[in-house]
């Protein structure tokens, strides 16, 4: 059996390696530029170890092909997740932002809200020392501040 | 129930209740922490693919035929690869978005501190200027401070509750979203990038295979002629060990962003329940992945 030449490994490999459709995954395009990645090594190899063959220039032609298509593929492959994810990523950046305003909202109102009427309602009750009142101080200003958020 | 009984009541149901918000909590925040570290690791694979890319191409220049300008090679790998550079900096939106998300929830989850320290300092104002009126003390220092740790406990239940409500809701909310985004993350790792890895590394040791054929001096007076080859082959050598090490860093981080999955799904599960210590084990056992990812970096 003789080696397989430059062209019948390009062959090969370009057939392997055809256009994605619409139809197909990210993990399938991955795939298929793997494959023309890895022709483009076998053709790269074969030029290097073979420098007197015929047929070197039409090798490095469709290595560079195959090369190119590779990387074409992969970049295809990474903007079809970009568009997938894309309603997700807009979720995931909302939720971030609905966190952060809502900390921006309690530390400026309802953190005075709840510190105001806990001292008004506590130092009445530390000032008798009577524990059981200062715990119903406590119920009172967590059931007022329930009120105020509804 | 007598005022007895109540004074002794009362701190603990307080510290009871502080104490249970706060270990709900923290499986939360450690979950935050381990998913942004998470993020961290992979920042440098959006990046990676082009520079693989461009090292690729800089070995195929070596190999060719013609005048070789080292700069020249540099520059035209660059041009080559630059939709890739594109589609990483895309690539990198997926971990920017996660690690927002973990450190919204490692906020969200460990605001308490924060939040109520600055509430705290604000009863201590309020309390100091009625410490004194006219000079005279109103309160003993003992009973000071109770109402001050009461209102701490006070404003930490209502706080700690709207925390709570929110921290449920985002994370049950952006259960689906997480997944698509870590999903994406994993194929974009696992089988984009490391296929470039691998295209770059299978060529790479193609060439280190011919350095170290062309090494070879059959007398002494070869030697000389061999140097440079028997030199390179250091380089090449390193080069494909830096690459395999990459390689390996995306396979953890493909394990890791599995773990981070099934510890989201399990805080939702487990939300209500206190210190249940199921819900911990996932959480650690992704905390723990995360830490290994760093242990692994650590010996480089």
């Amino acid at each position: 059996m003789t080696d397989p030449t430059a062209s019948d490994i390009a062959a090969s490999a370009i057939a392997a390696s055809t256009a994605p459709t619409a139809d197909d995954t990210a993990d399938a395009m991955a795939l298929l530029a793997d494959v023309a990645g890895h022709a483009s090594t076998v053709l790269f190899n074969y030029r290097r170890d073979n420098p007197g063959a015929p047929d070197l220039e039409q090798a490095l032609n469709l290595e560079m092909t195959l090369d190119k298509r590779a990387i074409d593929l992969r970049v295809q492959a990474v903007r079809l997740l970009g568009a997938q994810a894309g309603e997700a990523l807009a979720q995931m950046k909302d939720a971030t932002r609905k966190v952060d305003d809502f900390l921006v909202t309690i530390k400026a109102v309802e953190g005075r809200l709840a510190v105001a009427n806990a001292v008004i309602g506590l130092t009445g009750a530390a000032l008798v020392g009577d524990a059981g009142g200062i715990l119903a101080a406590v119920v009172s200003v967590h059931t007022a501040l329930k009120s105020a958020e509804a | 129930m007598s005022n007895r009984l109540r004074a002794r009541w009362a701190p603990a149901a307080i510290a009871l209740l502080l104490g249970g918000c706060a270990l709900q909590m923290q499986p939360v925040a450690d979950f935050g922490a381990a998913a942004n570290h998470l993020a961290t690791t992979y920042k440098p694979f959006a990046s990676g693919i082009a520079a693989s890319c461009e090292q690729r191409e800089r070995y195929i220049a070596l190999g060719n035929a013609g005048a070789f300008d080292d700069a020249v090679a540099e520059r035209a790998a660059a041009v080559r690869c630059a939709p890739l550079k594109e589609a990483g900096a895309t690539a990198a939106l997926f971990g920017q978005a996660l690690a927002d998300y973990a450190s919204a929830l490692a906020t969200v989850a460990g605001t308490k501190a924060t939040v109520f320290d600055s509430d705290i300092k604000g009863v201590s104002g309020a309390a100091a200027k009625l410490e004194t009126k006219g000079g005279t003390a109103i309160f003993d220092s003992r009973k000071l401070g109770a109402a001050t740790k009461i209102a701490r406990a006070a404003a930490a239940i209502v706080m700690q509750e709207k925390l709570q409500t929110l921290t449920r809701a985002t994370l049950q909310d952006n259960a689906d979203a997480l997944a698509v985004v870590v999903d994406a993350m994993k194929t974009y790792a696992d089988k984009i990038y490391a296929g470039q890895l691998a295209d770059t590394r299978e060529l790479m040791a193609g060439e280190l295979r011919r350095l170290v054929a062309a090494s070879n001096a059959p007398t002494q007076g070869d030697v000389e002629a061999r140097l440079p080859w028997r030199y390179a082959q250091a380089a090449a050598r390193a080069d494909i060990e830096a690459n395999e090490l990459e390689a390996r860093r995306v396979r953890d981080f493909a394990r890791a962003a599995d773990a981070l999955l099934a510890a989201h799904a399990d805080l939702i599960a487990n939300f209500d329940k206190l210190g249940g210590a199921r819900r911990l084990e996932l959480v650690s056992a992704f905390v723990n992945q995360v830490k290994a990812l760093n242990d692994d970096a650590a010996a480089l």
